[in-house]
């Protein structure tokens, strides 16, 4: 492991919690779901040929997975960045109508719609870290998309 | 545009202000301990909040009774389940009505020159509440919340125009004020500052060991001092941008600054020469000594710490990466960088005044430089490639 870890670490954190934020919603839950997947990784660092791949792999099954949608957890240890001083609600709604859109997808679709839309993967490599096969990603994306754009516009009062 | 650009559009903006929390890494390593050594008795975690309520010891023991230093989990829980402090926490009517209200635990009720504000720490996280000077508990709970998911056991937040931070019960909080930032004054436990805030950095000391250090606002969307970003400075830096043009517009680069160094710098952020990249470079003084300077990477902007002055005249600076990319500004004149270490030069670039050069990221950059030449090869800048870590940078440190 030693330095190769960290230097990946350094390098990918912020992209990978980027990615997490939008599988979950708000950040220290983001926070919480990257460093469990990192614990996961760090043991087996020496194994891991593509450590980007397995890393997201391990985000999205630890999202999935029943454990973490019963809300257990450990005690977050994350150090939040304060908000900007405009605590204003209606900020707060706009920035996040993308998140809550997302959050009313089935967990499994929302993973395919993230891989897809923001960690660009094609549908094949999105097949692959899930498991699954292609028919059943483009089938997830589609549904995802379908929502999204339905819950996207009562949010904007657009159809 | 369709609909699959649209969300990848929003999801862009979603993440713009998603940053990492201080120190991944060692909050990493931290949790692995946790895990190596969890599971503690009831009785162990009630001794824990005995010990941190009274401010004294801070060696507790697990389940086998043997001594284990604090971890974040417990300074938080020590937090939450302390008692009110602030003017009116003796007002046992005031206290008992709000905790009823806010639906929470009152860490904190005072009273500040024209505010009433409160603390309470509820099952969502901690919940800021600022009124008007001498609000019932009813009113005060009722004014639209800020809200802090309670990660850190100094909790802060700004509100109205009002900053809080509470520190854990038997700590002490001091503050001290910019420019230097070295002359620390204690405050008690906690602090109530109100606009216009004083420019400071604050300390949390708990048992002798200093927990927290760090600009007064810590991380956020503000300017040199902790002042707002405002349309003048971003204003301003659209001008001296002139003709150039950047993919992403000065505000992003700005706001970039801004949040990530804002509060860590004791000038406001001028434009530096050069056009490699999606954001405009910037470069501020630091606190402490030296300079931030932000630039474009692939990644995204990143900022760094400098000695040099980067907006000196024939100036160089550089940021190396771990994955080996180089980042080079410099002077108007230059164009062409290398990095040299004893006689032998690393890499080589002639793309203008800021490039971008690749290294073996195993190379052990001490002792490297890196000079830029003009169109005649003269040498017009040299600086170290790592000139040392900043003077003065967050301290945050509750485990052990």
């Amino acid at each position: 492991m030693g330095a190769d870890f960290e230097d990946f670490v350094r390098l990918r954190y912020a992209e990978l919690l980027r990615s997490a934020y939008l599988l979950t919603g708000s950040t220290p839950a983001a926070e919480d779901l990257l460093q469990s997947a990192l614990l996961k990784v760090m043991d087996r660092w020496s194994s891991v040929d593509d450590p980007l791949p397995y890393l997201r792999r391990a985000m999205v099954n630890l999202h999935v997975s029943r454990w973490r949608r019963h809300g257990r957890r450990e005690v977050l240890a994350a150090v939040l960045p304060e908000r900007a001083v405009r605590d204003a609600t209606e900020q707060v709604d706009e920035r996040h109508a993308i998140v809550d859109a997302l959050l009313t997808l089935p967990r499994r679709t929302r993973a395919v719609v993230v891989l897809r839309y923001w960690d660009d993967l094609s549908e094949a490599e999105t097949a692959a870290l899930l498991g699954c096969s292609v028919g059943t990603v483009k089938s997830h994306a589609s549904r995802g998309l379908a929502r999204l754009r339905t819950a996207m516009g009562e949010r904007t009062g657009t159809p | 545009m369709t609909l699959e650009q649209d969300v990848r559009r929003e999801m862009a903006a979603a993440v713009e202000d998603v940053r990492p929390g201080a120190e991944p890494l060692v909050r990493l390593f931290a949790r692995r301990r946790r895990r190596r050594h969890r599971r503690w008795s009831t009785a162990a975690a009630a001794a824990v909040i005995a010990a941190l309520g009274l401010g004294g010891a801070v060696v507790v023991a697990d389940r086998d009774g043997r001594p284990h230093p604090p971890t974040r989990a417990d300074w938080l829980r020590s937090l939450r389940e302390a008692p009110p402090r602030g003017s009116l926490a003796d007002d046992s009517g005031f206290v008992d009505t709000l905790a009823e209200a806010a639906g929470g635990r009152v860490l904190l009720a005072d009273d500040v020159p024209g505010h009433r504000v409160a603390v309470v720490a509820a099952d969502d996280g901690l919940r800021f509440l600022v009124g008007p000077a001498g609000a019932p508990a009813r009113e005060l709970a009722a004014v639209p919340l800020a809200r802090n998911a309670d990660a850190d056991p100094f909790a802060r937040r700004y509100v109205d125009g009002v900053h809080i931070g509470l520190a854990p019960p038997g700590c002490e909080v001091a503050t001290a004020a910019l420019p230097a930032a070295t002359d620390w004054r204690p405050v008690g436990s906690y602090v109530v500052r109100i606009a216009p805030v004083p420019q400071e950095w604050w300390r949390v000391t708990c048992a002798g060991v200093v927990r927290y250090e760090g600009p007064a606002r810590g991380l956020g969307r503000f300017g040199p001092f902790g002042a707002p970003v405002t349309e003048a400075e971003v204003g301003a830096i659209s001008a001296q941008a002139g003709q150039r043009t950047f993919q992403m517009p000065p505000l992003y680069a700005y706001e970039s600054f801004a949040t990530r160094v804002g509060d860590k710098a004791v000038g406001r952020p001028k434009l530096l020469f050069g056009f490699v990249g999606e954001y405009a470079p910037l470069a501020a003084p630091a606190v402490g000594g030296g300079w931030w300077l932000q630039l474009s990477t692939d990644e995204g902007p990143i900022v760094e710490h400098v000695w040099k002055d980067p907006r000196a005249r024939a100036a160089v600076s550089a940021v190396a990466r771990p994955d080996g990319k180089v980042y080079v500004v410099g002077s108007e004149t230059a164009v062409r960088a290398r990095i040299r270490l004893g006689e032998r030069v690393l890499a080589e670039v002639s793309d203008g005044p800021v490039g971008q050069l690749s290294i073996d990221p195993a190379t052990d950059v001490r002792g490297a430089v890196v000079e830029t030449f003009n169109w005649k090869g003269a040498l017009v800048g040299t600086a170290p490639l790592d000139d040392g870590p900043a003077p003065r940078d967050l301290v945050d440190r509750w485990d052990g």
